[in-house]
This record gives C-alpha cells, structure tokens and sequence, in this order.
C-alpha cells in the first residue's frame, strides 16, 4: 500500500472530442490515527501527519479542539495564526509558478527562488509566537514587530523579482484584460510566459464549466449540512444543498475586477484559475506587511456536545476538521479537504473535462492536464483517455 | 508556437519522511527510501544532506531536512494509520 493516494480520471472521447469522464478516488484517511487521542496528542499528530500544508491543517486542528473542548476564541494568535496560513498560500502558490509553470512552457524551473522561499515559515512563526509554537492549546502569542516587517520586506523583493521579473507593482495595478495584455507583452516574468501561451493557443476558456464555488459558510450552518449525512460519505464526496460546488482560489478572487471581466469572456476556464493564484502572491506580500491575516471565523462547540468544527481557506481551497469528544478523546475525526469538492465524480474536474473539444488526443491531454493542474497542482492523479470511437469499432 | 508540456503527475500533501541512502553529487540528485520504495529525488532546495539522513519529500523534491526521532515517531504514527506497510 503507497501513502499517496491517486484519483485515477478517465476521460473518453472520440477523436479528441471529450464524452464521458469517470474519476475514482483512493486517496487515505489519514485522521483514522487520532481517534482515542487526547486534544493535546491530536495537535502534536497533526503536524507530523502534514507538511505541505501543515500550517492550515494545525491551525484547523487547533481551532476544532479548541471549540470542543470549550475554549473561548484567541482573536490576536488567531489573526498570527492566519498570517502564517496566508504566508504559507503564497510558498505553495509560489512553489507552483516557479517550478511547475516554466515546465509547462518548456522553461528551466527557479529552484533557487523556491529554497530561499522554504526558509520564511520557520522565520515568520519564530517572531510571532514564543518558541515558535503556533499550534498548541498553551501557545502564546509573542509578536516582536520589526523583524517580522524586515521579513515582510525581504520577501516582497524575492517574490517581485522571481516571479514579477520587478514588475509586481504593475500588476497589482491590474484591474482589467487589455491592462492584463499590455503587461505581458514583452514580459519576461516565468508566468508571463504561461499565460502569453493560454492566448495565442486560444486556450483562456478551456474547461470552461458550470459548476458553482462554494458560498461562504458559518460553522454551525455547515456542521447542519454534514450532520444530515453520514459523515463518511460526505467526507469522500461532498456537496452543498446537493449540489457539487468548488473550492479554490478562484472562489477567493471572485470578486477581483480583472477575475470579474475575465470571467465574463471565458468563463471559469484556464485563465481565471492560473490568474486567481498569481492575484493571490501579489496581494500576500502586502497583507503580511501590514501584520494583517483574514478574519477567523468563530470556531464552534454545538450544543456543548464535544464536537469542535473549524474551516480554514488553505492553498488549494476550503479546508474543513471536525471532531467529536468523548470523555476528553476523540471519538470522531473528518477532514474534508478541496480535492474532495473539485475531484467528485460530478464537480468542477468532471464537468471541465467534458467540456474539452480538441483537434486531436494529445491535444485533449494537454488540455486535461493544464486543467486539473490548475484547479489541484498537489494531487496524484493518473490520468487514461480512451478513444470511444475506436472502443465502439474493436466491439463491433 | 511553442507546445504546453507537463511534468510528472503530482503526489499529495501528506509528509512522509523519506532516509537518503545515496547521493550523486554531479546532479545534485538522491535516491532516497520511502516506506521500502526507492524514489528519485532533487536536493535543490535543502542543504547538507547525507546519506542516511531524512528529509521529506514533496514533487520529487527534497523539502526539508529532519532528525531521526522525529521521522521515526512520524513513520510509526503513518504505520499505526495504517498508511503505511512497515512499522
């Protein structure tokens, strides 16, 4: 058995022209190894259990023990704490542009950019909380300010001139499609080149789809709605008002005027969700300058019954723990992540593949491929297209 | 007009620990042991590593380095899971 859990996506076609797709997912539950543990052992588990993103997965954990075992909110470690999951959307958006995107343009990636970036989150956490322990039920909050704007500063420079090629603040003045144009043109910043790609191959609506983001949601409604199922199910498929919704950056970027116009030409294709990350790297740099994260939403403990429940907008999309206690154990564990929402057999993946209407197979999985490392650039996948054309002439 | 390609498929965000076991200095490359399974990995982005070290391993990628206890607890809490075949 392989830790790594695959989503095995079948995409039929004929001749290019997507039918039919049909994912499976075996990705592990991995919350199977906190049950009978205590609060305090689930928030030393969590961050061994994960690294990429560790800092929302704790922050999620903390803040669901926190609410069950009856803990009043913390609003400034919270706000640090979101500092911290924000600084960590921006290394793995960063990570992405940086080493994936210049392969799929056929560029040399910046490793070098991408080390220096590793470093920050031990920084960041060292001068924000004492010891640099964010994430225990005892942390304390410990902001020691001008090293952490020093950080802010450096980090700044390092994304605007390895992702920016020192034109962030021009792009931070993007709000609509023709200024988006006018800075890539002769723009050698690495996604420049990804997106100069998307327009002359005519690609920005590709997986263009119907499916809707997830609204925003308060903890005891959403607790409601996975109440009314069992929880299992939910977890591996869920839903909303039994519907399949998606959860990623673009939710986030929704409402960005250049995400609105874009959005209004092509849709939800490619170019709003490769544009929807870069907003993001953009606009973090200045928010941790600030000292600013989002807002926390309340945690809950409903009907004082032990169950805790936190949401927590990580990288890819909404993250969502859930516990249940009893007599100070846990009973009961889910994680629902963003892969569960945008890979169901019927969400935003499904319904994009099959909207993908191309000239020939490699095209279509190039195509596939762009889309599902747009809406999830972390996940295993194995992806299998098979010609239904041909399949219907070798049965008859 | 040029051809969007891509690299390998990706792998997910659980951190398992993985022990180098050699090291090619000209590529900067390792091979490294993950739960039995010998994986290739870049050591671009960490430092001083050596063989017999652990590191965890995102995207073919070293990510960081770490000590021996910490994988070892974090191996067994995977095997306890279930997530792994080797305790």
């Amino acid at each position: 058995m392989t830790p790594a859990g695959t989503i095995h996506i079948e995409l039929h076609h004929r001749a290019g022209q997507a039918s039919e797709v049909r994912i499976v997912s075996a990705r592990p539950e991995a919350t199977r190894v906190l049950l009978g543990k205590t609060p305090e052992q689930v928030l030393a588990s969590v961050p061994l259990l994960f690294t990429l993103c560790g800092n929302a997965q704790c922050y999620a954990a903390l803040q669901a023990c926190r609410a069950a075992v009856g803990m009043d909110a913390e609003p400034e470690p919270d706000a640090a704490r979101e500092m911290l999951v924000q600084l960590e959307t921006l290394r793995e958006h960063a990570w992405r542009i940086l080493l994936d995107w210049p392969g799929l343009v056929g560029l040399e990636p910046d490793k070098k950019a991408v080390a220096s970036l590793l470093k920050f989150d031990a920084q960041f956490k060292r001068h924000l909380f004492r010891d640099g322990e964010a994430y225990k039920l005892d942390s304390r909050l410990d902001i020691d300010a001008m090293p952490l704007m020093r950080l802010a500063a450096e980090l700044e420079a390092l994304i605007d001139t390895s992702i920016f090629n020192g034109r962030l603040d021009g792009f931070r003045a993007i709000t609509g499609e023709a200024q988006l144009r006018d800075w890539l043109w002769q723009n050698a910043a690495l996604p420049a080149h990804l997106l100069n790609d998307l327009y002359v191959q005519d690609w920005p609506a590709v997986g263009r789809n119907d499916i809707a983001c997830l609204p925003e949601l308060d903890n005891e409604t959403l607790n409601r709605q996975m109440q009314q199922y069992d929880l299992t199910v939910f977890c591996r498929a869920p839903h909303w008002q039994d519907r399949c919704v998606e959860t990623t950056p673009l939710n986030r970027q929704w409402s960005h005027p250049l995400i609105a116009e874009l959005r209004s030409r092509y849709g939800n294709g490619l170019m709003v969700r490769f544009l929807a990350c870069l907003l993001e790297v953009a606009a973090i740099p200045l928010r941790l300058s600030r000292l600013t994260g989002r807002k926390a939403k309340p945690a809950i403990a409903p009907n004082a019954d032990g169950i805790g429940l936190a949401q927590v907008q990580a990288a890819r999309g909404l993250l969502i723990h859930r516990l249940e206690l009893r007599q100070g154990r846990v009973y009961d564990y889910r994680i629902v992540a963003p892969t569960e929402w945008n890979f169901h057999s019927e969400g935003v993946i499904a319904q994009g593949l099959k909207q993908l209407k191309t000239e020939d197979p490699n095209a279509l999985r190039r195509q596939a491929e762009l889309l599902i490392n747009a809406v999830d650039p972390c996940v295993q996948y194995n992806l299998k297209l098979t010609d239904s054309g041909s399949e219907a002439e070798a049965h008859a | 007009m040029r051809t969007l390609h891509l690299r390998k498929p990706k792998f997910m965000c659980l951190a398992l620990p993985a022990q180098i076991i050699a090291i090619d200095p000209d590529t900067g490359m390792a091979t490294a042991s993950v739960d039995n399974i010998k994986v290739e990995v870049s050591l671009a982005l960490v430092d001083d590593v050596a063989v017999g070290d652990y590191v965890l391993v995102h995207v073919g990628y070293a990510l960081n380095k770490i000590d021996e206890d910490e994988a070892l607890k974090t191996l067994a809490l995977f095997a306890e899971a279930g997530l792994t075949s080797n305790p």
